[in-house]
C-alpha cells in the first residue's frame, strides 16, 4: 500500500493547476456574470488532452487511469467547479462511448472526441426524477430505417454545448430501455429552456427537447436493450468520481482561503489564526478533505481494478465528499465573517456551487440507499 | 539546430519566509519546495519554438541537488528530448562563476556542437544575471543579455532584439551565442497530458563533478571567489507626511513638492 | 498510489482476525463484569509476536511497521476495544524503549519487550491535565549518585500489570519546560500503584495511578537525554498512541458495521427485512463512508510514519476525525438495534461506551484540532 503519487500523477497535478491558474482563472469573473461556457476554453482543454484522458490510445485519448482523472478535475474545480463540472460530465460522453460504442461508433468520432473537438453529453434525467426510472417517459419507436424518438430530457449539463447527446428512452415495442445517440444536426433535436442556477455559473444545464427526432438505426448505442446498464454504469464509473473530484477542489480552494484569511486577519492585536475556534474548522476542514481525498482515489482505483465493489465505493465517495464540501464550504464562510458575503471573495462562491453538487449524478439520498442495499443483500 | 537551455531550480515564492542562511551565506534548501525559476521557462519555450520551426534538439541543463530531479522532469514534459542534472556534492555552495563554470563544462560535454544556448536573464532568488555573460565566456559564445525577440536569420546569425533605455536594439548575433532572455520573449507551453505520458520514459542523466572533468578547486563553495556575507530583506515602508494648515496652504505645499511639481499647471 | 494491501498484509489481518474471534471473543463478557486485563491473554498476544509488530527485528520484533500495527490493533479493536487499548498502549511502551533508549536499556530490555515478557507503561499524564505540560509537578532531583523522584501519575494505561514505566518529569532547578524521562522497575522503593479508576468503558484494560514518593532511581535509568522528556513523550504519543486510537476507532466502526447487517438482514418489521427500509440504509451508508473515509486517513498517517516523513498534523487529524466518526458510528448501530441495543447481551451498548473513552485519550479531540489548526495555519 502506497500513498505517494507516482511521477506521472505529480507532473498531472502541477500542470493542470497551473493550466487552471493561467486559462480558468481569468475567465471565473466573467462566467459568474454571464453563466456561459466559453468555446476558446474548451478548445484549449482539447488541446491539452484534457477529454480523452482516459480514453485509449488508439482512439486519441492518453489512457490515463481514473485516479490520474480525478486528480486532474480536482485542480480544475479548485478554480472553477463550473469548468470542472461541465468537463467531468463531457468525460462521462468520452467513456460511454469508449467502453459501450460499437467499433463503427468509435470510429466515426474519434479522434475528434478525445481532443474535444466533438463533445457528447449524456441526457438521462426527465421531470419524473432522475433515479425514478420507471418514471421515464421518452420513447423510442422503431420505423425500420430510423427510430423516432420522443420526449424530453431536463437539468442536462452542458446542454447548449453538445454536438451530440446520449438519451435513455423506451423502445416502444419491447418495453425496455435502450440508449441513442442523437446529434445536434437531426431533424427534431433541439435544446431548449437554460435553467438558471444558484452556482455553477460557466456550466450550462438546460432541455433537451426531442420532437419526432430522427436517429439513425447505427445510433443505436451500445447492444439493443442494454442502454439503461450502459447508463449506469458511466454514471457509476465517471460521474461520481468526478463530482467527488469537483468537491475536493472545492475543500482545497476553501481550505486554503481559509488559512490565508485567518494568517492575515488581526483582530486583538494578533493572527486570528491563533485563536482556537479558527484553528478547530481550519482543522476539520483538512480533516475532511484528507479523508474525502483518499476515500475518492480508493473508489477511482477500485474502477480502475474492475472491482465489484467500486460501486458500492463510488457512491459513498459521491455522498461523502460533496457533503464534506458542504460543511467545509461553510466553514471558511463562516471564519471570513462579514467578508464572505461580499461576492469581491470567492468564498461564497465556493458554498453555492458545493449546493449543486449534492443533488446532481444522483442525490446524497439515492447514493446512500445504493449502499445501504448493496451492503445488505444477501449473497445467495 | 541545437539548444541547450540552463535552468535553475528556485525556492517557491510563498516559502521565502521559510529559507534559512547558512553561516557561509548558502542557503538551507532541505524542504523548501522549488519551482523552475520562471524566466527560464521562457529560455526553454523559445527552444522548443525554434526547434518546431528549423528541428533540431533541445537539451536543458541545470546544477542542484537530486532534489531538483521532479522538476526537471517538467522541463522534459515541456518537450525538451534531454535533460541533465549537474549534481555533487562538490557543486553546493557554488557562486555564479562556479556554476557558469559547471554548466559550461556540461554543454561542452553533451552537445558539443551546439548553435545556441538560451537562460533565462536572471533568477528571482538571487537575481545576479551573471550566469549568462559568464557562461559566455567560458564558451566562446556570442553573448546578449534581456533579449525579448528572437529569429533565426540566415547565414548563421541570430537577430536578437533587446530593450535600451527608449526603444530597443536590433543586433545580429553570429552562432554559436549565448542568448538571456526576459518574459516579455514568449509565453511558455503548459504541458499537455500527451506530452507527460511521452515525458515519462525519457531520462535524466545525473552529471557529476569526476564526469565533467571538474576539480574541488574549481567548484563549488571553494572554486567560488565572491562569498555571500550578508543576506537581508530590506523592509520597504511609504514615506508618509501628512500637511497641515489651510486648505490653500496645503494646496500650495503639495504643488511644492518633487514630482509633483510641472504636473498640475 | 497503490491500495493494494501486500501480502504481508493480508496475512497479517487474517491471522490477527482468526486469534482475536478465538481467543479474546471468549473472555469478553467476563472482562466486562471484572474488569482485569487477563494475563494469560497478553502471554499469548506475545507468543504470536503482536507486542513486536513495529519494532526492529534486530531488537527482536518482526519489523512490521505502522502501517501494519493499524491492522492489528484495528482488528482487535473489532472484538474488543479494551483489550485493543491495553495492547497499543503496550506497544507504546515498548516501541519508546527501543526507538528512544540508550544501547545499555536496549541491550537489557529487549527482546523481552518484544515478546511481551516485560511490558513497558509510558506515564505522562496528571491531575493538573495530560495536555498542560507546564502544569506537570513530578519533580526529579539529581542527588549526584541517583535520581529522586516524587509525583503522582493518573489515567496511566496498564498501570498495575507493568513491569516497567517510562516517567516524565520536571528537573528541579530546570527553566520552565525542562523535563526528562526515567525507566522506572516495579518493585522499587518508594513506587507503587495507586487507585484503579472505574471506567464506563474498555473493560479489560486497567487504568489507575502510579505513585512515586521519594523514589531513588539510579543514574543508568534516566531515559534518553537530559531534558529531553518532553519530545520522548511526544513521540510515543504521536507515532504510537494516537494511531492506536484511530486503530481501535476503527475496529470499533467495523464491528458496528457487521453488527448493523446483520441485524438489518434478518429483522423483520411489516412483513420484509429492515434492511429494505430507507432509514436503516441510510444510516448503514453512513457508517460505511465514515468508516472507509477514516480507514485511508488512518493508514495514510502510519504509512507518513513508516516513511519516516512529518506526520503530525496527519496523525493528530486521522485521531481526532476516526475517533469521532466512531462515536456517531457506534450510536448509529445501536439506533438500527432499537430497544435490543440498550440490551447488555447485544454489543452494540458496549461499542459506544467503549467508543467515548476514544475521545479524550491521548490527547482530546480539542487538542488535536489545535495541534493541526496550529500547524496549517499559524505563521513561523
Amino acid at each position: 500500500m502506497d500513498f505517494k503519487l507516482n511521477m506521472q500523477q505529480e507532473l498531472l497535478k502541477k500542470t493542470v493547476r497551473q493550466f487552471a491558474e493561467e486559462e480558468i482563472a481569468p475567465l471565473v469573473d466573467e462566467m459568474e456574470r454571464n453563466d456561459q461556457t466559453p468555446p476558446e476554453l474548451v478548445r484549449k482543454m482539447g488541446e491539452q488532452g484534457f477529454f480523452g484522458v482516459t480514453a485509449p490510445l488508439e482512439y486519441g485519448g492518453t489512457g490515463m487511469g481514473h485516479v490520474d482523472r480525478v486528480i486532474m478535475l480536482e485542480e480544475i474545480a479548485r478554480i472553477s467547479a463550473a469548468i470542472a463540472m461541465s468537463l467531468q460530465v463531457l468525460q462521462i460522453g468520452v467513456g460511454m462511448m469508449m467502453e459501450m460504442g460499437t467499433s463503427e461508433q468509435k470510429n466515426r468520432y474519434s479522434p475528434a472526441l478525445a481532443q474535444g473537438k466533438i463533445l457528447i453529453t449524456p441526457a438521462f434525467t426527465e421531470s419524473s426524477g432522475g433515479s425514478d426510472l420507471e418514471g421515464m417517459s421518452t420513447k423510442a419507436s422503431d420505423k425500420g430505417e430510423y427510430y423516432c424518438i420522443n420526449g424530453r430530457k431536463v437539468f442536462i449539463t452542458n446542454s447548449h454545448i453538445a454536438d451530440a447527446v446520449i438519451i435513455i428512452a423506451k423502445h416502444e415495442e419491447t418495453k425496455k430501455f435502450g440508449a441513442f445517440l442523437v446529434e445536434k444536426g437531426e431533424k427534431g433535436f433541439r435544446p431548449g429552456r437554460i435553467e438558471k442556477k444558484m452556482g455553477l455559473f460557466g456550466c450550462y444545464n438546460g432541455e433537451i427537447i426531442l420532437d419526432n427526432c430522427q436517429a439513425p438505426k447505427e445510433n443505436l448505442f451500445g447492444e439493443k436493450g442494454r442502454g439503461l446498464s450502459a447508463a449506469l454504469r458511466g454514471i457509476s464509473n465517471y460521474g461520481r468520481t468526478g463530482m467527488a473530484a469537483s468537491a475536493l477542489g472545492l475543500m482545497q480552494a476553501s481550505l486554503e482561503a481559509a488559512v490565508k484569511f485567518a494568517q492575515e486577519r488581526t483582530l486583538y492585536g494578533k493572527a486570528i489564526s491563533n485563536l482556537a475556534p479558527i484553528q478547530f474548522k481550519i482543522a476539520e476542514i483538512y480533516a475532511e478533505l484528507e479523508a474525502s481525498r483518499l476515500m475518492s482515489y480508493y473508489a477511482a482505483w477500485l474502477v480502475e481494478q474492475g472491482s465489484k465493489r467500486s460501486d458500492t465505493q463510488t457512491a459513498a465517495a459521491k455522498f461523502f465528499a460533496t457533503e464534506a464540501s458542504l460543511r467545509c464550504t461553510r466553514k471558511t464562510m463562516d471564519i471570513y465573517g462579514a467578508y464572505s458575503c461580499i461576492k469581491d471573495y470567492p468564498v461564497e462562491r465556493y458554498y453555492r456551487d458545493a449546493q449543486l453538487l449534492i443533488s446532481a449524478d444522483g442525490t446524497s439520498d439515492i447514493k446512500r440507499i445504493i449502499v445501504g442495499r448493496n451492503l445488505t443483500a444477501k449473497k445467495n | 539546430m541545437h539548444v541547450a537551455v540552463c535552468v535553475k531550480m528556485v525556492p517557491a515564492p510563498g516559502q521565502w519566509s521559510r529559507i534559512v542562511f547558512r553561516d557561509d551565506g548558502s542557503l538551507q534548501r532541505e524542504g523548501i519546495e522549488l519551482i523552475i525559476n520562471p524566466v527560464d521557462r521562457n529560455a526553454l519555450e523559445e527552444a522548443l519554438k525554434i526547434r518546431q520551426a528549423r528541428g533540431g534538439t533541445v537539451a536543458v541543463f541545470s546544477m542542484g541537488p537530486p532534489s531538483c530531479l521532479e522538476h526537471l522532469r517538467e522541463a522534459l514534459a515541456m518537450g525538451a528530448d534531454r535533460a541533465f542534472l549537474l549534481s555533487d556534492r562538490n557543486f553546493a555552495g557554488a557562486d555564479t562563476l562556479a556554476t557558469s563554470r559547471a554548466l559550461a563544462a556540461g554543454i561542452k560535454k553533451e552537445m558539443p556542437g551546439f548553435d545556441l544556448v538560451l537562460c533565462g536573464s536572471a533568477s528571482i532568488d538571487s537575481g545576479t544575471a551573471q550566469v549568462g555573460p559568464q557562461l559566455a565566456a567560458y564558451l566562446g559564445a556570442a553573448h546578449l543579455t534581456e533579449a525579448f525577440s528572437i529569429s533565426v536569420g540566415e547565414q548563421n546569425c541570430f537577430q536578437v532584439r533587446t530593450a535600451g533605455s527608449h526603444g530597443y536594439f536590433v543586433t545580429d548575433l553570429r552562432k554559436p551565442a549565448v542568448i538571456s532572455v526576459t518574459k516579455q520573449l514568449n509565453k511558455p507551453r503548459i504541458p499537455t497530458l500527451f506530452d507527460i505520458m511521452a515525458s515519462c520514459n525519457k531520462e535524466i542523466i545525473i552529471l557529476s563533478s569526476a564526469e565533467l572533468s571538474l576539480p574541488k578547486s574549481e567548484s563549488g563553495l571553494e572554486g567560488s571567489p565572491t562569498k555571500v556575507r550578508e543576506l537581508f530583506f530590506s523592509p520597504a515602508r511609504r514615506l508618509a507626511r501628512i500637511l497641515e494648515g489651510s486648505m490653500e496652504d496645503r494646496v500650495e505645499e503639495l504643488l511644492r513638492q518633487p514630482g509633483v511639481a510641472g504636473v498640475l499647471k | 498510489m497503490d491500495f493494494q494491501p501486500t501480502v504481508q498484509q493480508d496475512l497479517l489481518r487474517k491471522a490477527v482476525r482468526q486469534f482475536a474471534e478465538d481467543e479474546i471473543a471468549p473472555l469478553v463478557n467476563e472482562m466486562e463484569i471484572n474488569d482485569d486485563t487477563p494475563l494469560d491473554l497478553v502471554g499469548k498476544m506475545g507468543d504470536q509476536g503482536f507486542l513486536g509488530v513495529a519494532i526492529p527485528a534486530e531488537y527482536g520484533g518482526t519489523g512490521m511497521g505502522h502501517l501494519a500495527r493499524m491492522i492489528m490493533i484495528e482488528e482487535v479493536g473489532r472484538i474488543s476495544a479494551g483489550i485493543a487499548m491495553a495492547l497499543q498502549v503496550m506497544q507504546m511502551g515498548a516501541g519508546m524503549v527501543v526507538d528512544l533508549g540508550s544501547a545499555a536499556q536496549k541491550a537489557k530490555y529487549s527482546p523481552l519487550l518484544a515478546q511481551g515478557k516485560i511490558l513497558v507503561a509510558p506515564a505522562i499524564t496528571e491531575s493538573s491535565g495530560g495536555s498542560d505540560l507546564e502544569g506537570l509537578s513530578t519533580r526529579a532531583v539529581d542527588e549526584g549518585e541517583y535520581y529522586s523522584l516524587t509525583g503522582r501519575k493518573v489515567f496511566i494505561t496498564n498501570s498495575h500489570i507493568s513491569e516497567l514505566a517510562v516517567i516524565i518529569a520536571k528537573n528541579e532547578g530546570g527553566a520552565k519546560r525542562d523535563f526528562s524521562a526515567f525507566l522506572i522497575e516495579n518493585g522499587t522503593e518508594g513506587f507503587r500503584r495507586g487507585r484503579m479508576e472505574r471506567k464506563i468503558g474498555f473493560h479489560g484494560c486497567i487504568t489507575g495511578e502510579l505513585i512515586m514518593e521519594n523514589c531513588r532511581i539510579p543514574k543508568e535509568n534516566l531515559f534518553g537525554d537530559k531534558g529531553r522528556g518532553l519530545a520522548i513523550a511526544l513521540r510515543g504519543i504521536n507515532d504510537y498512541g494516537r494511531m492506536g486510537m484511530a486503530g481501535i476507532a476503527l475496529g470499533l466502526m467495523q464491528a458496528s458495521l457487521e453488527a448493523s447487517v446483520k441485524f438489518a438482514r434478518e429483522r423483520i418489521l411489516y412483513g420484509k427485512p429492515i434492511s429494505n427500509l430507507a432509514p436503516i440504509q441510510f444510516k448503514i451508508a453512513e457508517i460505511y463512508a465514515d468508516l472507509e473515509a477514516s480507514r485511508f486517513l488512518a493508514y495514510n498517517a502510519a504509512w507518513l510514519i513508516d516513511q519516516k516523513k512529518k506526520s503530525d498534523t496527519q496523525v493528530s487529524s486521522a485521531k481526532f476525525f476516526s475517533t469521532e466518526a466512531a462515536l456517531q458510528c457506534t450510536r448509529k448501530a445501536m439506533d438500527i438495534y432499537g430497544a435490543y441495543g440498550c440490551m447488555k447481551d447485544y454489543p452494540l451498548e458496549r461499542y459506544c461506551r467503549d467508543a467515548q473513552l476514544l475521545v479524550p485519550a491521548d490527547g482530546t479531540n480539542d487538542i488535536m484540532r489545535i495541534i493541526a489548526g496550529r500547524n496549517l495555519a499559524v505563521k513561523k
